[in-house]
């Protein structure tokens, strides 16, 4: 916390995130209380708020607490397989599109201006590679939602994940040429550091390739585990982040069956424990990010 | 000159086992200067058995022979039927690498391969254990070692670390049982590229190197002067084996179960040649005798 000074954090042109599943599985009441309140002790300036489950999402509770923390807020959520908008099955593309809908609504409704996470595709492994049918079916369907979320000045970030968790979208390269063939403004690429460290040839490069359209950022260590306990190349990383003149939020993520149930962990492939202790582990990462921001900016 | 045998596997030049795709796979490994040659065994209905060992022979290559198990025929189960299947499925496997002439059984001979829903039970791991340590013991007889390798969380539950592997082999207790150490799969679960190959010291029996993204080594970011460095400090002096994955090239049995979406390359040759030259030069690079 040391050289944290108010002065070093307004001069950051980054915000700093935390996801909520750092701290909670949920979003009843009682979690999101302690999840946001917990987010602010810690420092940071917004929370990754899933989105999953808009029917019992009480919007009032959190706008209030976000309020009376003073912390932004993102959305996100990860298509289920039922909800696969990359699929033939009308049925599934519909369910997945009702989510999408749903997700950006709540956005709105909150003032919030950002939904990322799996959103043009199922989060899980396949079984077979994508179909043209199905890609152009992810494809329009995020049109619409691009048209609607642009009424309420809210973007929609793809995050692209590795080949385990989706079929459709594994790289920057990839996602932009995506994006790029639907022709929205307000659909934008979402990079996650663990996911690229498996697919890209670099963080560098997932950096450079996505350009402009770069919106959020996921830093994750290559085990999901503790920053800077890996392998990842963070001041590579940063160093692009600040050459390319990105401007977005840096939210932590990082899962832990300490925290998370069954229904959550398992689907993640989380078979091992990482860490106990959430509040050491998320202020350890905001300090982290946080000196790797200004080791990296450019004016140091 | 290096002191490690040097293998590829199979895949990256045909996805089957018959007898036109054994002999490309024999003439191209050849042809590209390895020593090894790798063959998955999750296509052996159609492997002639005989002809493949004589192939291997004439050629002077060693096989190797990989496999995972499958969610029907899993050990590391707590159902008796389905860990009887894999138990049968591992004991043939034994049976084809002794027929065709091999001394090395290795993969995720522990369970099946995928995301399971739900963690390995203990239960599920006692099964492991014995089963793995009565195959050992019959393997023995046939001079084949079986191999632990590491994989990642998405291919199994049981091994995800070179930590875990030991521990796994400290219960089963055969000699004949290595750690198997996977350099993709490093990137995704380790700490580091060194810390591995130091706790598993001389019971390191394997290697495969493979970029992250299991395309042409060096067009990644894994650090393979750290991984070279850890194994010349160890005195490893076991089979590498380079492994790579596109979509140029279909397995019918194995393409989806490795979640094989990107093409990352079509001449498997060309990429076989680049890897025996990048590793061969890694290794004379990073050892003691400089």
């Amino acid at each position: 916390m040391s050289h944290d000074t108010e002065s070093t954090r307004a001069a950051r042109r980054n915000r700093i995130g935390v996801h909520a599943q750092v701290w909670v599985g949920g979003w009843s009441r009682e979690a999101a209380t302690y999840a946001v309140t917990e987010s602010a002790a810690a420092g940071f300036d917004l929370i990754e708020i899933p989105a999953g489950d808009v029917p019992h999402f009480d919007v009032a509770h959190t706008a209030k607490l976000l309020a009376d923390t003073g912390i932004g807020a993102v959305l996100s959520l990860a298509l289920p397989a039922d909800g696969d908008i990359a699929s033939e099955d009308t049925a599934r593309v519909a369910r997945g599109e009702q989510l999408l809908t749903a997700a950006v609504d709540l956005a709105a409704e909150l003032g919030l201006d950002y939904v990322g996470g799996v959103t043009y595709s199922k989060m899980g492994l396949s079984a077979h590679p994508a179909s043209p049918r199905a890609r152009a079916n992810s494809q329009a369907v995020l049109g619409r939602v691009a048209a609607r979320a642009a009424a309420s000045n809210v973007s929609i970030g793809l995050e692209y994940v590795n080949r385990y968790e989706s079929n459709l979208l594994n790289t920057a390269a990839d996602t932009v040429a995506f994006i790029r063939e639907i022709g929205a403004d307000n659909l934008r690429v979402h990079i996650d550091t663990f996911h690229a460290n498996t697919e890209e040839r670099s963080q560098a490069a997932a950096v450079r390739d996505s350009g402009d359209l770069l919106a959020y950022v996921h830093a994750g260590e290559n085990h999901r585990g503790r920053l800077g306990s890996g392998s990842i190349d963070w001041s590579s990383f940063f160093a692009s982040l600040a050459t390319s003149g990105f401007s977005g939020p840096i939210t932590f993520e990082s899962f832990s069956d300490a925290v998370l149930d069954d229904t959550i962990s398992h689907p993640l492939g989380l078979w091992r424990t990482p860490w106990r202790d959430a509040r050491a582990t998320a202020r350890q990462a905001r300090e982290f990010i946080a000196a790797q921001l200004d080791a990296a900016a450019p004016s140091s | 000159m290096t002191i490690n045998p040097l293998g590829i596997h199979a895949l990256v030049f045909a996805g089957g086992t018959t007898d036109q795709e054994i002999d490309r796979s024999v003439a191209e490994a050849k042809a590209a200067g390895y020593d090894i040659l790798e063959l998955s065994l999750h296509d052996t209905d159609n492997l002639d058995v005989a002809r493949t060992r004589k192939a291997f022979e004439d050629a002077g290559l060693d096989l190797v022979g990989s496999r995972g198990l499958a969610f029907d025929a899993d050990i590391s189960s707590e159902d008796p039927a389905v860990v009887a299947r894999g138990e049968k499925l591992l004991q043939d496997s034994v049976e084809i690498v002794h027929g065709l002439g091999g001394k090395l059984l290795t993969g995720a001979l522990y369970s099946a391969f995928g995301n399971f829903g739900h963690s390995l039970s203990a239960k599920g791991r006692a099964n492991v254990v014995s089963v793995l340590s009565n195959l050992a013991v019959e393997a023995a007889s046939k001079d084949v070692t079986l191999g632990l390798e590491v994989c990642n969380r998405y291919e199994t539950n049981v091994v995800n670390t070179a930590e875990q592997a030991l521990a796994l082999a400290d219960d089963i207790g055969q000699d004949n049982v290595v750690i198997h150490l996977d350099s993709y799969h490093m990137n995704i679960e380790e700490d580091d590229f060194v810390r591995p190959f130091q706790l598993v010291g001389d019971r390191l029996g394997y290697i495969h190197i493979g970029e992250n993204h299991r395309g042409y080594l060096g067009s990644g970011h894994i650090d393979f002067a750290a991984f070279f460095h850890a194994m010349s400090d160890i005195g490893y002096t076991g089979g590498i084996t380079f492994e790579s994955f596109s979509s140029a090239v279909v397995s019918p049995t194995l393409s989806n179960d490795l979640s094989i979406w990107r093409n990352l390359w079509n001449d498997g040759p060309a990429l076989a040649r680049h890897a025996h030259s990048f590793i061969s030069n890694a290794i004379a690079a990073n050892s003691d005798e400089r």
